[in-house]
């Protein structure tokens, strides 16, 4: 690796996780954050459901909630689910463990800028927690915060809530630029020998395609968050009406961020899931071209659907039109890498290891996210579903795939090589089932009370005859049985974490047979990476080459004697392989 | 089928439930087809003893055929779902029938206020009659509501007319609606405005003709006692 | 792996019998205690009721209970802040709508009277509490000579009330946006008696009230 970093510099003791510029152990600082961020918004959604269940009864371990504290919950819920544990997991964490090791190099291109991204997220999250505890309480004004009640104390109760929420989420957003511009320098420059573009692994491309998609977002959004700072604290009114500002300037500024940061969540997920089917189903991924292109395509698209967020917000009605057709247009990508990643399965040998069920029922879930967001799409219906429970449902059946489904496929299948040991795969199965058949008792009823007309952030439905009804309120008190279930299995998965630390089976440098380079590095791999730094000599998914007696050709190891071609199934090179089907080995 | 849950109590409500019938019969049969295909391919290709994966790259023509040609498909139905979904939202939102009568409805933390035109049919005259949190219409009415917020963001929403409008401080925006349903009917905030978003319900009140024209009689006040009374009396009125 | 299936669903059982213990407990809960009752209402009147003059919210601690309860009654009822000029009091009726039951809004009002007193800064500018103490006589046949209040007259206490607060309700029953609805027999009287102060001398009367010693 080119630039001077030295394990020697590295600083010793309890320092050592403080100071550390090592990827790794910057790559679980965000994990653990993330986590621990994850059981914060797990307890706000435990609340505001015991709400929502039990109307004005005291929730156990909370008290009885108000309106106020509602708005505080879910708001705070929805930013630290997004913010403080999507974006950490599944972008730092996973970027800063695997970028190194899946391109072949000791660390990140700046490890110390790396250093600094956690740092300043780390006090981002502390200061969204400290919002709790001020007077007036967390910021309520929804996780879109749209002024005017975001801007004023007089209409939202929270001002200092409201200042830290903003300042907070301002602080993440510089933590994961300077994160981003780690991962692309990184990954286009420090790669190993012999690497080349089309040689990278997907979830690599995945994240460095979401830190790009992120930088250009998240512009607008900043410039937009220093207004609104500027509005509540200094008394400017770029989105006060009276004083020739305009509240719905923020929401075009705050979705021309916000649906792009969608994918920014997306692709990284879509991503791991595509390294856990390759080594699971010992499949090489079908048309890892067309992934990449699909993926590129998805983030350019992305920045111009947006208003699709606004169609019944004051916008021109007329521009409705537009942009139904760019939100159904961008249905084409997607679809199409979900078709790619389901093909990938034609021909494989798939073992339903735990993190396997993760990676698939990432498929089988997303999809209901996917094929629920035309009604949302198609402006005709979505003045009906607008701000329902069907949105509500729809955004949790992408979102949970995607923060929680691909994490724990990820956590799973990546637990060897970040600890050395293996996680109990009965309590993974457990786990697993658990959170899935909870996940959708949870949601499945949203959808119905959603097109029963039921909208969200109603923190009591008593005032409502058309939504007070006893079905609707069955389903409601199911969907919070069935989050109390989910929220119980989770013990599971910390206990079997915890529990694997020490007493898992011993890994080795590459339990589940896998090609990419990281499975090359010891488990754990120690500071510095590899022994000896690898060359690469064939893409990332080759399984299952026929006339190799084992089922995977790792990309560091050298052709072999028998005159196998040197390149083999480096995308666009490989040998017309369909007629080439293995034969059985006996 | 959104007629199972919710009544159609306006002329459009049929026609969005019908879009909303044909995106799921659409979506619905690409998720279905979807899944299945997902879950035969796992079924099938379970790791067996001895069996060794098959070398699929799927970066020839004939292999991705079974992927471009349901893409091609997909571009097909979203086009379907566009031309529906855009006449729809024409009829609700672009075009703006001629209308027998105007409502003002007025949004702000936490309470409607309706200003019904009064027995003129006229607004901004002394026999307007204000309500707060009830709405009172005529069946088989043209309708245009002009919608006011005096602080924050709201929605004025009628599940039961499929009819949804955000309120914009600052602003006046205008729609349309004619209710064909007699009945009561929710109106939702459906934006969030604040620590009482969940406490502003009102009611929409469809009346046949003969019943509006009893309320009109009932609450439209004289003009001289409106001068002396501010029209305050209304306040209460439920 | 060796975790004994006997430990493994003795978990499972717990996590069960958590879940269906947190959800029972709570479907047959009793009513809350006025302190977290009072949650709903800290947002605006503060933590310690001293009230807050920026989202137009009074002072309320050690306001009786009974006036307490009776206004949040009324608010929930319609017969105060229903007033489509009355900004003020359409946020006080949602926000009174909180309180579900008669037992809610008694505990709720109980803590509030129980808060200790406390009297805010005078806010009304160029008053004259010399004229507001002359025309204080007319309040005083129901509110009583110190303003102590009468329960008998549903005259609440107003001694070291807001100023700005009592300023502002007086214009509303002057106006009518307060005290003119159908069935309000209380609200009528306050609305008359309140037409008997001058538009000009509201302030000082307001800055004389308040001036009164708890």
């Amino acid at each position: 690796m080119s630039h001077e970093h030295a394990a020697a510099h590295e600083p010793s003791g309890l320092l050592k996780y403080v100071w550390s510029t090592d990827h790794k152990m910057i790559a679980f600082q965000y994990l653990f954050t993330g986590m621990a961020m994850a059981l914060i918004g797990g307890f706000t959604v435990y609340v505001f459901r015991m709400q929502l269940a039990f109307p004005g009864e005291a929730v156990p371990l909370f008290g009885r909630v108000s309106a106020s504290s509602y708005n505080a919950l879910v708001t705070s819920h929805g930013s630290i689910m997004i913010f403080w544990v999507a974006m950490p997991v599944l972008i730092a964490a996973f970027g800063n463990y695997l970028i190194p090791l899946m391109v072949g190099c000791d660390d990140m291109a700046f490890p110390k800028v790396n250093r600094l991204s956690f740092q300043i997220f780390f006090l981002s999250a502390v200061l969204l927690t400290a919002s709790f505890f001020v007077p007036g309480g967390a910021f309520g004004g929804a996780w879109t915060a749209y002024p005017p009640l975001s801007t004023s104390g007089v209409y939202n109760q929270t001002p200092i809530g409201a200042t830290m929420w903003l300042v907070a989420v301002a602080l993440e957003f510089v933590a994961f630029l300077l994160g981003g511009i780690n991962f692309i320098t990184t990954t286009m420059n420090s790669r190993a020998p012999g690497m080349r573009m089309f040689d990278i692994p997907i979830v690599v491309w995945m994240i460095v395609i979401a830190s790009v998609l992120f930088m250009a977002s998240v512009g607008p959004l900043v410039a937009g968050a220093v207004m609104l700072l500027f509005d509540q604290v200094i008394g400017t009114g770029f989105y006060d009406p009276a004083r020739g500002g305009d509240p719905v300037l923020w929401q075009h500024l705050f979705w021309f961020f916000g649906h792009p940061e969608v994918y920014v969540v997306l692709l990284p997920a879509m991503g791991i899931v595509a390294e856990v089917m390759a080594v699971h189903a010992r499949k090489r991924l079908f048309a890892y071209r067309t992934i990449v292109y699909t993926a590129v395509a998805t983030s350019i698209i992305s920045f111009f659907v947006w208003a699709h967020h606004q169609f019944v917000a004051g916008i021109d009605p007329r521009m409705a039109s537009l942009f139904s057709v760019t939100t159904l247009i961008i249905s084409i990508p997607v679809a199409e890498m979900v078709f790619v990643y389901i093909a990938t399965l034609y021909g494989g040998a798939i073992s339903l290891t735990t993190p396997m069920l993760w990676a698939l029922a990432f498929l089988v879930e997303f999809l209901w996210g996917g094929v629920t967001g035309i009604f949302l799409g198609a402006a005709g219906s979505d003045i009906y579903f607008h701000d329902t429970y069907f949105v509500t449902a729809h955004f949790h059946y992408t979102f949970f795939p995607i923060a929680f489904i691909a994490g724990f496929a990820g956590i799973t299948h990546w637990f060897p090589k970040m600890f050395g040991r293996m996680m109990d795969e009965r309590l993974g199965k457990i786990h697993f089932w658990g959170t899935i058949i909870s996940f959708n008792l949870i949601f499945l009823p949203l959808f119905i009370t959603g097109a029963a007309g039921d909208h969200r952030r109603i923190f009591d439905y008593s005032g409502f005859p058309d939504l007070n009804l006893p079905y609707l309120q069955n389903l409601r008190i199911m969907a919070t049985y069935a989050l109390l279930a989910m929220i119980a299995f989770q013990v599971v998965f910390f206990y079997n974490f915890a529990r694997s630390l020490r007493g898992g089976a011993v890994a080795g440098a590459n339990p589940w047979k896998a090609t990419t380079l990281e499975w090359l590095a010891a488990s754990p791999p120690p500071h510095g990476n590899f022994p000896v730094m690898p060359t690469v000599y064939r893409g990332p998914y080759e399984y299952g080459v026929p006339d190799r007696a084992d089922d995977f050709w790792p990309q560091y190891e050298p052709a072999g004697p028998a005159g196998q071609e040197p390149r083999l199934g480096a995308a666009g090179h490989g040998p017309a392989p369909s007629g080439a089907m293995a034969a059985p080995e006996r | 089928m959104i007629s199972w849950f919710v009544p159609q109590a306006s002329t459009f409500a049929a026609d969005v439930d019908s879009l909303i019938f044909l995106i799921l019969v659409i979506v619905g049969a690409w998720f279905l087809l979807a899944e299945a295909v997902l879950f035969w391919l796992i079924l099938r290709f379970r790791k067996r003893e001895g069996v060794r994966s098959k070398y699929v790259t799927g970066d020839v023509k004939s292999e991705k055929r079974w992927v471009s040609y349901p893409h091609y498909a997909v571009l097909v139905f979203d086009v379907v779902i566009v031309v529906a979904a855009l006449r729809v939202w024409n009829d609700v939102k672009v075009t703006d029938p001629v209308p027998e009568e105007t409502v003002r409805v007025v949004s702000q933390q936490w309470a409607w206020t309706f200003v019904h035109a009064g027995p003129d049919g006229r607004l901004d005259t002394a026999d307007d009659i204000k309500t707060v949190d009830d709405l009172y219409v005529q069946q088989n009415r043209t309708y245009r509501f002009e919608l006011h917020s005096k602080d924050v963001l709201h929605s004025f929403s009628v599940p039961a007319f499929r009819l949804k409008q955000d309120a914009v401080p600052g602003r006046m925006i205008a729609g349309w609606f004619k209710p064909t349903l007699a009945g009561d009917f929710d109106i939702q905030c459906a934006e969030i405005c604040g620590i009482g978003h969940g406490l502003m319900p009102a009611r929409i009140h469809v009346q046949t003709a003969t019943a509006h024209q009893e309320w009109l009689r009932e609450h439209g006040v004289m003009p001289a006692l409106a001068a002396n009374t501010g029209a305050a009396g209304q306040g209460g009125a439920r | 792996m060796s975790v004994s299936t006997l430990r493994l669903y003795a978990v499972l059982g717990l996590l069960g019998g958590a879940v269906a213990g947190a959800g029972c407990s709570v479907a047959q809960g009793a009513t809350a205690s006025g302190e977290q009752l009072y949650r709903a209402c800290a947002s605006c009147h503060g933590e310690a009721g001293a009230g807050d003059a920026t989202f137009g919210a009074p002072r309320i601690a050690a306001m009786p209970r009974w006036y307490v309860a009776s206004q949040l009654q009324r608010f929930k009822a319609g017969t105060r802040g229903r007033h489509f000029d009355d900004a003020e009091g359409l946020r006080m009726r949602a926000m009174a709508m909180q309180m579900g039951t008669q037992a809610e809004i008694d505990a709720v009002a109980s803590y509030v009277a129980s808060l200790p007193a406390g009297t805010s800064p005078a806010a009304v500018a160029g008053a004259d509490p010399a004229v507001g103490q002359t025309k204080f006589a007319v309040c005083a046949a129901c509110h009583g000579p110190k303003g102590e209040g009468n329960e008998a007259l549903n005259a609440p206490p107003l001694a070291g009330m807001d100023d700005w607060y009592v300023a502002r309700q007086l214009r509303k029953f002057q106006s009518g946006v307060r005290g003119a609805v159908k069935d309000d027999p209380i609200g009528a009287q306050m609305a008359g008696m309140a037409l008997t102060v001058q538009p000009a001398e509201v302030d000082s009367v307001a800055a004389y009230v308040h001036a009164l010693p708890r």
